[in-house]
């Protein structure tokens, strides 16, 4: 193998700024970015929790579940925007109707150039227990719980819960306020209260196993469409945002077209505001 | 409670009722005439609240007839045709051969202060109050009265207040070329553009849903860190609550007491004349500061 000695004059400096960057975007400071974001996740956190208490928060299956007043009182306080598109009303073959509303949430006015917008979608069916029972008078004077047949729930009511719905989500996604568990709120002050929701509908392992089958429908046909894992993985995070039911699989489910392409105009807005930055 | 609040149900709207066509946004007037088997109830507190204002409007009138008040016409209801305007007047009352129309409003002890004359009703920050001026006034025109009263009931204490208004014919025409306007939309099936955007009427508005306004706000401000200052606020707040308290202790402990000795301490005293002034009206900045960490 020949030898060879560098002489001073044989190494070439390159100036700095003639430096060519392996990628069009600064990595240093995305990660600057990226941390300053986590920081103040973490502070906008803790100052939800200051200014709610016990009234604001629901236990919702063992999780705490942020009112939608109490979502509305700390969107005023973080001025946080949106806007809401006409809803989907989703029919089914037993009458029941479901309207799906989506919208865009940030922080500060809903423009092209604001980096912090969001979609949010929300739901609610007129098959839930809230819409559909009733109780009467029975002949021994005690009250029985009967269900209203679906041409009988008002589309006002279920419209409207759809829309907080969709607002709640909206603001409590922006806010990082997904995936929360009442240990993390008690050390901050804020005990698990007396109200509470539960889904008596079907067993939890009975919704746990429909959701899994519904889950696995999706997943099947987003590989039928192109999508690959992460992309999936990133899909099923956008549309269910960290709730995993057979309510909310079944929505996506008999709108996949819609929210799939709902995503990718998404994901390139999101790209487009990384560059912009 | 919930016997109470069944009786509230959706009723068709063929009509501009005259307690609410002072509503500030044209948009909720066309949905309330358009879509109102979509409208949203009240809520169950809010349908508790109406009822008890019932059950004071009906005990205000029977005080006024005990009280030897010339009350009639009561619950009489109105039809302006022309301009699709309905309504129905709480009573009216005979004071020397004259006929009033009067309204009568129920309600907190803060509201109740605040009221003190028609001016007020116009110029309140709550726009269900702003609307009170429109109704009488829609009365006046419909009764050919020049003058009407509304009776104001505080809930809390059950004091009355009359408020005279005299009949506006500025905001009597107003109104009359909002119901045209209603009417036109209605005719042509055709729901306007949202044209305001009030932060407190929106965002309660029960028409929300089918409205679905842009909620545009100014994001939160990220101040650059001043923790320490902060930090050192919070650490003397209790120190000067105390510094007060004590300050105040001694001060009653010497009072009237010219000259006094006081272990390590010499303590005079006079009284000092105070200046009377008026505070000319104004606006401060409140600040407010919540510890999260």
């Amino acid at each position: 193998m020949e030898e060879k000695t560098l002489k001073e004059k044989d190494i070439v400096v390159t100036p700095i700024e003639e430096k060519v960057k392996p990628y069009s975007y600064d990595i240093e400071k995305i990660v600057k970015k990226a941390r300053e974001h986590a920081e103040l996740a973490k502070q906008i956190k803790l100052a939800v929790f200051a200014i709610t208490n016990q009234e604001d928060w629901v236990d919702m299956g063992g999780k705490p579940y942020l009112q939608a007043s109490g979502c509305e009182k700390i969107a005023r306080i973080f001025g946080i925007s949106w806007k809401l598109e006409q809803p989907e009303l989703v029919t089914y073959p037993d009458g029941h109707f479901e309207f799906v509303f989506t919208g865009k949430f940030a922080f500060g006015p809903i423009t092209e150039n604001n980096p912090t917008v969001i979609t949010a979608t929300g739901s609610r069916c007129s098959r839930d227990g809230f819409f559909k029972t009733r109780y009467k008078k029975a002949k021994n004077g005690k009250y029985e719980q009967y269900e209203l047949p679906p041409e009988e729930i008002d589309p006002g009511d279920v419209r409207k819960s759809a829309e907080s719905n969709c607002i709640g989500r909206g603001i409590k996604k922006l806010l990082g306020l997904e995936n929360l568990d009442w240990t993390e709120l008690e050390q901050h002050g804020i005990k698990k209260g007396s109200k509470k929701v539960e889904y008596k509908a079907n067993s939890p392992k009975e919704n746990s196993d429909k959701s899994d089958a519904i889950k696995e429908k999706i997943i099947q046909k987003c590989k039928e469409k192109g999508l690959n894992d992460n992309e999936i993985k990133d899909f099923l995070s956008y549309t269910t945002s960290g709730q995993e039911n057979v309510k909310i699989y079944s929505t996506i489910w008999n709108n996949l077209d819609k929210y799939i392409e709902k995503w990718k105009n998404q994901q390139n807005q999101q790209e487009q505001s990384l560059f912009n930055q | 409670m919930e016997n109470k609040t069944r009786q509230f149900k959706q009723y068709p709207v063929r009509s501009n009722r005259a307690s609410v066509l002072g509503h500030p946004c044209l948009k909720y007037l066309v949905l309330k005439r358009l879509k109102w088997e979509e409208e949203t109830l009240p809520n169950e507190t809010m349908k508790l609240i109406f009822n008890e204002g019932k059950l004071h409007e009906n005990q205000v009138i029977k005080d006024m007839i005990e009280a030897g008040i010339e009350v009639i016409e009561l619950q009489r209801s109105f039809e302006w045709s022309e301009y699709q305007i309905t309504g129905h007047i709480d009573g009216k009352v005979k004071v020397n051969s004259k006929v009033y129309p009067i309204e009568i409003k129920t309600c907190s002890d803060f509201v109740f202060s605040k009221i003190n004359s028609a001016k007020d009703l116009y110029e309140s920050d709550k726009h269900y109050i702003r609307m009170y001026p429109a109704q009488m006034t829609l009365y006046l025109l419909m009764d050919n009265k020049e003058e009407g009263v509304f009776i104001f009931k505080n809930k809390q204490t059950g004091q009355l207040k009359e408020i005279p208004m005299r009949l506006d014919y500025d905001l009597g025409e107003n109104l009359l070329q909002k119901a045209e306007k209603i009417n036109e939309y209605v005719e042509k099936d055709e729901i306007p553009e949202q044209e305001i955007f009030d932060e407190n009427l929106c965002s309660t508005c029960s028409f929300r849903h089918i409205c679905l306004p842009e909620i545009a706000r100014e994001s939160i401000e990220i101040a650059p860190d001043t923790n320490e200052l902060l930090d050192r606020y919070f650490e003397l707040k209790p120190l000067a609550k105390e510094y007060k308290e004590i300050e105040k202790k001694i001060k009653s402990m010497f009072k009237e007491k010219e000259k006094v000795l006081c272990g390590n301490y010499l303590i005079t005293g006079k009284w000092i004349k105070k200046k009377a002034y008026q505070v000319p009206e104004g606006q401060y900045w409140q600040t407010k500061i919540i510890k999260i960490k």
